[in-house]
């Protein structure tokens, strides 16, 4: 997968850069608009990430050329103009989806695949992990052909971990995915474990295998199938 | 006594005081007044009443010389005094002298003219008397009429500053309620009433500029607020970046929760950040625009969205939710206001047995929920960093953000709090 970093705050594209790369993407860095165009121009990208202030120009304007001639780029919003009005602009005017300043690498890396796989529908619609599938058009979770009844937070909770395979996902990490503000950092997040547990049990009764496992004292990784 | 009325001048209203002073002064010029009046009128009478006896004296020189007496002739009014020997003549000496009135039946002071003569070669001594207007009427009339006008002048005055008062200091009260009505976080721009009076004049012009200057100046400082709490994201999600690449690398247990603290703090700090720029947006009337907007589905979808959240809680739920309820509200604002309410019923609930209620009905949202019994009065919670359990490391501004939502979209907000019972009413 091919990222265009559009952020003129050095440090932040850095960290993004080295995130995204360990996770195998191929990444590209941006400063200012002009250089973005130039770059839209000259290569294929398959996501762009646009921060909404730039010191030429706005992202909102990038945005919409892209949307005008480039329909198959994938676009994220990144802007630390996290309010709800923003972040609506930003949809309306054709982003996949928007991520307010301060964010998790993890969850960027997690929205960055979700578009990615919207936008190639054809081929990665499904994500296997050993005998279950998860349709992400659908939003459907099935074991040998078997639909596996999930809520609609346990679903979003196993495509966290479907997207982060390789991670330790801490209860914080899941419950500001899941619960995004909702969440306040008091909380004690016990309830992600009842969460947690809810899920494994479905699907252990529908696999009778624990796809889930517990990192002792940081949080749960996906078990190598 | 002297303090007393110092003290009640104090409170009086300027026009009464002028209108006092200015009754104070004119007694004592009338007083004065009277008193020169007085004087000049009896001169004038004095000099009048010489030459009136200046007339009776040529009269009466004819008289003599028509009868040439020999013997005193004494009457009212008139002496004639014939002289064996020769007087001075021709010296007329006026003086005053008290002569029984016959009229009056009194004592009364009269003018008297004095003068030697001589008259077909006989020495006479006349002496003349008589009075016009006596000294007392002099005063008494002057009295009178003074009082009078001074009487004439209190009711003009009076009356006058009354009726005079309420057009001369109108610009002034105009003035005075305008003020009253000046709120710093309206943004509104002041307007004071025209007058044509100068020191008013000068007063609303001195207002004016005042108030310019202390809205530029909040005006800057909200700005400030919001321009700060925004910048700061950018340096936050620099730091949490750098966390979470430190994370991804070999640390052991202790280095990754001393981490793991870290980034959770520099999310607190950035939700604080989020929060005050919400605030001063909405002080900065960037959420004006109210359009009708459907509260039951807002409602419906922010519980369809946090209800497994609730859940796994252990919280309870029930809800009551009236199909089609309109209100008037940015919905911005509204869906900021329902996840605010929402997320404080659940925050605030209780470890175990806890619920949470939620009423909708046409003119009222009601939220219901389990705590722990507030320690203070509820309205003290409205208030910014403001929480019912200090320890805690929640921010205190939610109620704060629910309360301004609430205002600028006119609102009414009742918190009830009966022991664990805490609810929160919400009336359009």
């Amino acid at each position: 997968m091919k990222v265009l970093i559009v952020e003129d705050q050095l440090e932040l594209a850095k960290n993004i850069q080295e995130y995204l790369k360990n996770e195998g993407f191929q990444t590209s860095v941006a400063p200012d608009f002009f250089t973005a165009t130039d770059k839209l121009a000259a290569y294929e990208y398959d996501i762009v990430i646009i921060d909404l202030m730039l010191p030429d120009g706005n992202g909102m304007d990038l945005l919409y050329s892209i949307r005008a001639d480039r329909k198959s780029i994938g676009t994220l919003i990144l802007s630390a103009k996290n309010s709800i009005d923003d972040k609506v602009r930003g949809l309306d005017a054709g982003a996949d989806d928007y991520l307010g300043k301060p964010f998790h690498l993890l969850e960027l890396a997690s929205r960055l695949k979700a578009i990615y796989r919207t936008r190639k529908q054809e081929s990665s619609n499904m994500i296997e992990l050993g005998k279950i599938f998860i349709d992400t058009g659908k939003k459907e979770v099935s074991v040998e052909d078997q639909k596996l009844d999930l809520t609609k937070k346990e679903y979003e909770m196993l495509l966290f971990f479907a997207n982060n395979s390789k991670r330790v996902l801490t209860k914080q990490n899941i419950a500001e995915h899941l619960w995004g503000d909702f969440i306040d950092q008091s909380d004690s997040f016990d309830f992600v474990y009842q969460h947690i547990k809810n899920l494994r049990k479905k699907i252990q009764k529908a696999t009778g295998t624990d796809i889930l496992e517990t990192v002792y004292g940081m949080g749960y990784k996906l078990r190598t199938l | 006594m002297g303090w007393v009325i110092s003290l009640e001048l104090y409170k009086m209203r300027l026009i009464t005081k002028i209108v006092l002073i200015f009754l104070g002064l004119s007694f004592i010029v009338f007083v004065i007044g009277g008193i020169v009046t007085i004087q000049i009128i009896s001169n004038e009478v004095k000099k009048e009443e010489r030459w009136f006896l200046q007339e009776r004296l040529s009269s009466t020189e004819k008289y003599i010389e028509r009868r040439q007496p020999t013997k005193d002739i004494i009457r009212d009014k008139v002496i004639i005094l014939p002289q064996e020997d020769s007087i001075a003549i021709n010296n007329v000496i006026f003086s005053d002298t008290i002569v029984h009135h016959s009229t009056l039946e009194r004592p009364e002071q009269h003018n008297k003219l004095e003068v030697g003569k001589k008259i077909e070669g006989r020495f006479y001594k006349i002496i003349l008397y008589d009075i016009i207007i006596e000294q007392d009427d002099i005063v008494d009339g002057i009295v009178e009429s003074l009082v009078k006008t001074y009487i004439l002048l209190l009711t003009v005055v009076l009356l006058g500053s009354w009726l005079l008062s309420r057009r001369l200091l109108k610009p002034f009260e105009a003035t005075l309620s305008a003020i009253k009505k000046f709120d710093i976080k309206e943004n509104e721009s002041f307007i004071l009433p025209s007058t044509d009076t100068k020191e008013f004049k000068r007063l609303n012009e001195f207002i004016d500029q005042m108030s310019q200057k202390v809205m530029a100046d909040y005006q800057s400082l909200k700005e400030f607020t919001e321009n700060a709490s925004h910048e700061i994201q950018t340096p936050i999600s620099i730091a949490k970046g750098k966390l979470e690449l430190l994370q991804e690398g070999n640390l052991d247990q202790e280095q990754k929760k001393l981490v793991l603290e870290a980034s959770k703090s520099l999310t607190n700090l950035s939700k604080l950040g989020n929060t005050l720029t919400l605030l001063a947006k909405i002080d900065n009337q960037e959420f004006e625009q109210k359009e009708s907007v459907e509260v039951s589905i807002t409602l419906e979808d922010f519980i369809d969205e946090y209800e497994e959240l609730i859940y796994l809680k252990g919280i309870n739920f029930s809800k009551k939710i009236d199909e089609d309820v309109r209100w008037n509200i940015h919905p911005v604002l509204l869906e900021i206001l329902v996840t605010n309410l929402l997320n404080n019923a659940i925050k605030h609930n209780l470890v175990e047995n806890g619920f949470i209620k939620i009423y909708l009905e046409k003119n009222q949202l009601i939220i219901e929920n389990s705590g722990k019994p507030l320690s203070h009065k509820p309205e003290l919670l409205f208030a910014r960093f403001k929480k019912g359990n200090q320890s805690s490391s929640s921010l205190g501004l939610g109620l704060a953000i629910i309360q301004k939502i609430c205002k600028v979209s006119g609102l009414k907000i009742n918190y009830i709090n009966k022991e664990q019972l805490h609810q929160i009413t919400i009336e359009s």
